[in-house]
């Protein structure tokens, strides 16, 4: 084996190590190898959906993962949604807060907070803050969790530019790869419908 | 009194130099301005498409580098013991550090690592000012500064001193040093006065100053600290502890040029942090999901009513810190955008631009400078849009920076959580966390019997934060501190024989006081202290990234809850002391309040503060309790494993009840060990899942409602919003949008 493929290979982790990563399953000494690598891990992405396509409620293919238990998913082209990884349930087109298809539960008062801080003396101020918690309509699942003055737009964490990393980073377009289509919010519009 | 100018204010001309120090032909503002040009033509620090010296011998170019690295690193563990203030020998809340003749870092000892950021503002400040000339620099001069505007030092607190080295004629380079200091004069007694009204009550500030020679400092500035400080014995000795240091560093380079060369040096130097710039680059190719975060923290800032002479300042706040990352994996950069952050106002929790250098990098650092020799280089594949007027970049320097760190730690680790939200979603689980690092400061003054006082900055828990929750692991306790990756708490009996007076009676890991979550992050500390009759009283403030009364941050990668707020809970004319002869102490805030119950503890008055605040006084008998420093959950507490609820139990990190009450998990003691009921486990947790369900409804429902709720907003929140919309387009056409204002059903929110 060359030298420059004696290091690639001691600089590769397994599909199973990272999977045991995903699971929880290493042990401190076998994550902090993992640290303590001089490079990343090349493909680590592809195997990371390997291990989350195994692992998630629904067959499409992922696309990226949006948060611990939601994902996007490419059913066919043309459609790329959110999805919870629990149970499959479609939030719609990723490019729409995912929030604002779940249910929302909202907690205002001391009491209610203290149920989550255990010392009402750390709480948030209950006239001002509003605590919103996220969960999945059909699992119940809590996907996030908001403390915000009351009023303040839900938060839109994180959208990713999925073209450009399958374009120029994988250096493999998906088949309806549109940039400036695809990466944008599109939360108001949909805000705007229900307003009237 | 008439408010400060809120005029944007010229900016400094530089003033023409004809010195000799810089190389070649070169003044020293010639080198400066050659930097720039060639950075900014070739993308390259210097202009260094070819690390020449690390290709050709990359065995002797490591040695060169960890020779620099060196001679910082032993200036810090072994200057810190010229220091008295326990955060100097403790906690080793300084930095030493080895900069090129323009100011930029090569090379840093561990410690306060990010001011590494902020140092080339100070040298840059010297150069423009043509000190090259006036007053010149010569081996053994010593320079110090601390005034925000001018040298980059976030605040007061944080001190910097620089000593040239200088070979052959040449300026080669600088010895840099930074403390943060125990004092630092304000109008309220702090090292981060969370009260100050503008740049003049700031206290003790001074632009870049030689205030030495020949190694030795004047006398005249151990005067203007005795005069202008409250504790000035620690912070001469803090000064004293960086030019040390400073010489040992300027001995080292000597050595280190005569071994390797003048001119290997002077290259090395330059190739070093454009290694930097491109490992940066590579980490941020490498690890990273391309796309836009905005994640965000509020922070409440009470003032009303303090300040009736300052009307101006005359107010509350709650601060909106709100990055926007625009990650770009491609080209390994990263952008952010901080058009929503609040305006610059009257109080101290704003600052400068050396702020944002030293803060920023910071969560650089921790989020994907993963592997790299901190120093310039990594700057540079960071760049941010900071608007004039807001708060860390204000039109002019008549606006307080005493306390920009409880902001900005938030502010940043809101950047940070985008960076760790993009390295989860690209697979590196090993590296994501959620970010969300808090810190608790306690400060003041002790008035002694004979009226005499002193000031302190007291520092358990500013070296002691929980570290993050991630999507497999558990945050742990009393771990770790972003700005100072080697700290401590300090020992107990070290602040005690400092801070007479001010007495421990427990300082414990704290049950339950962390974000839930199927992982949650470390738990954080609580610390009660006593007040003896040694003393007359003690005047205390708490400040902190963590005392903003909400939560650290308002959201998480993760998932879970956030972290809740820091606490200080005070009571007076307490029987302490009484019951402190007999031998009894209670353990923590559980114990505390069961005495309470029990009328073992009797007191005659309580306040709590989630906020920070600027001055209790308290007398003999009274005692403070806090509590901080704890992190957020990462995912669904009803996940929650047994494994990780068992180790809870056992370390006494949870109670048997919450651990019902967060995760539907059903336990009992047997022989000692932790049980679980599986299957009053599996009934309850079917029950809270029904009614979690059940309690929620749809967002739209919630929604509408909310919206027609805006006209009755709390007035603080009101009062942010109109601030946030008159001051940031974005944030109001944001606002707009997302409440569909000024659609044809909808108002503009302004009623």
């Amino acid at each position: 084996m060359s030298d420059a493929a004696q290091e690639q290979s001691e600089q590769e982790v397994s599909v199973e190590i990272v999977r045991r990563l995903e699971e929880g399953d290493l042990t401190w000494d076998e994550e902090f190898d993992l640290l303590d690598k001089e490079k990343a891990d090349p493909n680590r992405f592809g195997k990371y959906v390997e291990v989350l396509e195994n692992k998630v409620e629904f067959d499409d293919d992922i696309l990226v993962r949006l948060n611990q238990y939601l994902y996007v998913a490419h059913p066919e082209d043309g459609e790329r949604v959110v999805k919870c990884g629990k149970c499959g349930h479609d939030f719609g087109d990723y490019r729409v807060n995912w929030k604002i298809k779940a249910k929302v539960n909202s907690r205002n008062t001391t009491e209610e907070f203290s149920e989550i801080y255990t010392y009402e003396e750390v709480t948030p101020p209950a006239d001002k803050a509003e605590m919103r918690e996220y969960v999945c309509p059909d699992c119940a699942t809590l996907l996030s969790v908001e403390v915000v003055p009351e009023g303040y737009p839900p938060i839109f964490e994180f959208l990713p530019d999925i073209d450009t990393f399958y374009e120029d980073v994988l250096e493999e377009p998906l088949p309806d790869a549109d940039v400036e289509e695809w990466y944008q919010d599109r939360t108001p519009e949909v805000l705007a419908e229900w307003s009237d | 009194m008439s408010k400060p100018t809120e005029e944007a204010q010229e900016p400094t001309q530089v003033k023409a130099s004809t010195g000799t120090l810089g190389w070649g032909d070169q003044t020293l503002q010639d080198m400066l301005q050659r930097r720039d040009k060639l950075t900014e033509d070739h993308e390259h620090y210097y202009g260094l498409e070819e690390l020449q010296l690390a290709n050709e011998d990359p065995i002797q170019y490591d040695r060169a580098y960890t020779a620099i690295h060196d001679a910082a690193r032993s200036a810090r563990q072994t200057a810190r013991n010229v220091a008295a203030s326990p955060g100097a020998r403790e906690l080793g809340e300084l930095l030493f550090g080895v900069l090129t003749p323009e100011g930029d870092t090569v090379a840093v000892s561990r410690g306060l690592i990010g001011h590494q950021g902020a140092f080339p503002i100070s040298i840059q400040h010297m150069i423009e000012n043509g000190y090259e000339d006036n007053p010149g620099f010569e081996e053994g001069d010593i320079f110090t500064a601390f005034d925000p505007p001018t040298t980059g030092t976030p605040h007061a607190g944080d001190t910097y001193t620089f000593c040239p080295i200088i070979y052959e004629g040449e300026l080669v380079g600088w010895a840099a040093a930074c403390n943060h200091i125990m004092e630092t004069g304000p109008a309220v007694a702090a090292a981060w006065p969370p009260w100050s009204p503008n740049t003049y009550t700031d206290g003790f500030l001074l632009p870049p100053t030689q205030v030495g020679e020949d190694w030795e400092d004047w006398e005249w500035f151990y005067e203007a600290y005795r005069r202008r400080t409250r504790a000035p014995v620690f912070n001469i000795l803090d000064q004293k502890m960086r030019v040390s240091g400073n010489k040992m560093i300027n001995d080292r380079i000597i050595d280190i040029i005569e071994e390797f060369g003048l001119e290997y040096y002077k290259r090395v130097i330059r190739e070093i942090i454009d290694d930097s710039a491109r490992a940066m680059k590579r980490n941020i190719q490498d690890y990273t999901f391309p796309g836009k975060s905005n994640y965000v923290a509020f922070q409440s800032l009470y003032q009303e009513g303090l300040a009736p002479l300052f009307e101006y300042a005359d107010r509350d706040w709650i601060f909106h810190l709100a990055p926007e990352d625009h990650i770009d994996t491609v080209e390994g950069e990263i952008h952010i955008d901080f058009k929503e952050l609040s305006p610059a106002d009257w109080h101290a929790s704003g600052g400068y631009e050396g702020h944002v250098e030293c803060n920023l990098w910071l969560n650089v650092m921790d989020t994907v400078g993963m592997g790299l020799r901190p120093n310039r280089g990594f700057n540079m594949q960071i760049d941010y849009d900071l608007p004039k007027g807001s708060m860390y970049n204000p039109k002019n320097d008549e606006y307080s920076a005493g306390n920009p760190w409880a902001a900005g730690v938030p502010l940043f680790n809101a950047f940070g959580a985008g960076v760790e939200h993009s390295k989860f979603a690209r697979g590196y689980l090993e590296e994501a966390w959620n970010e969300d690092v808090g810190w608790t400061g306690f400060q003041g003054e002790i008035v002694r019997k004979d009226g005499s006082r002193e000031g302190f900055s007291e520092m358990d828990l500013l070296g002691a934060s929980s570290t993050p929750a991630s999507n497999h692991r558990d945050g742990e306790p009393v771990s770790t501190a972003w700005w100072n990756p080697e700290s401590d708490t300090g020992s107990a009996e070290e602040w005690e024989y400092v801070l007479p007076g001010l007495y421990y009676f427990s300082r414990t890991v704290m049950p339950n006081y962390f974000g839930p979550g199927k992982h949650h992050g470390g738990n954080g500390i609580q610390i009660g202290y006593f007040i003896t009759d040694d003393i007359k009283e003690a005047v205390l403030g708490k400040v902190g990234g963590q005392s903003s009364e909400f939560t650290t941050m308002a959201s998480l990668p993760g998932g879970g809850y956030p972290a809740p707020t820091a606490t200080l809970f005070v009571f007076r004319d307490t029987n302490i002391l009484e019951l402190l002869d007999d031998e009894q102490m209670p353990g923590g805030l559980d114990e505390l309040k069961e005495w309470i119950d029990d009328e073992k503890l009797t007191f005659e008055s309580e306040e709590i503060y989630k906020e920070q605040v600027a001055a209790v006084t308290l007398k003999p008998g009274d005692l403070y309790f806090w509590t901080g420093n704890c992190s957020g959950g990462w995912g669904d507490p009803l996940e929650r494993e047994w494994e990780d609820i068992e180790h809870d139990l056992r370390h006494e990190f949870v109670t048997p009840e919450a651990v019902q009450r967060l995760h539907g998990v059903v336990v009992e003691r047997e022989d000692g060990e932790w049980q679980m009921d599986e299957e009053a486990t599996e009934e309850k947790r079917t029950e809270m899942l029904e009614q979690r369900s059940e309690d929620a409804i749809e967002f739209k429902d919630w929604w509408q409602d909310s919206r027609e709720d805006l006209d009755d907003l709390p007035p603080l929140v009101e009062q942010t919003y109109d601030d946030l919309r008159e001051f940031s387009e974005d944030f109001d056409e944001r606002f707009s949008a997302y409440w569909a204002l000024n659609t044809e059903t909808g108002g503009d929110g302004d009623e």
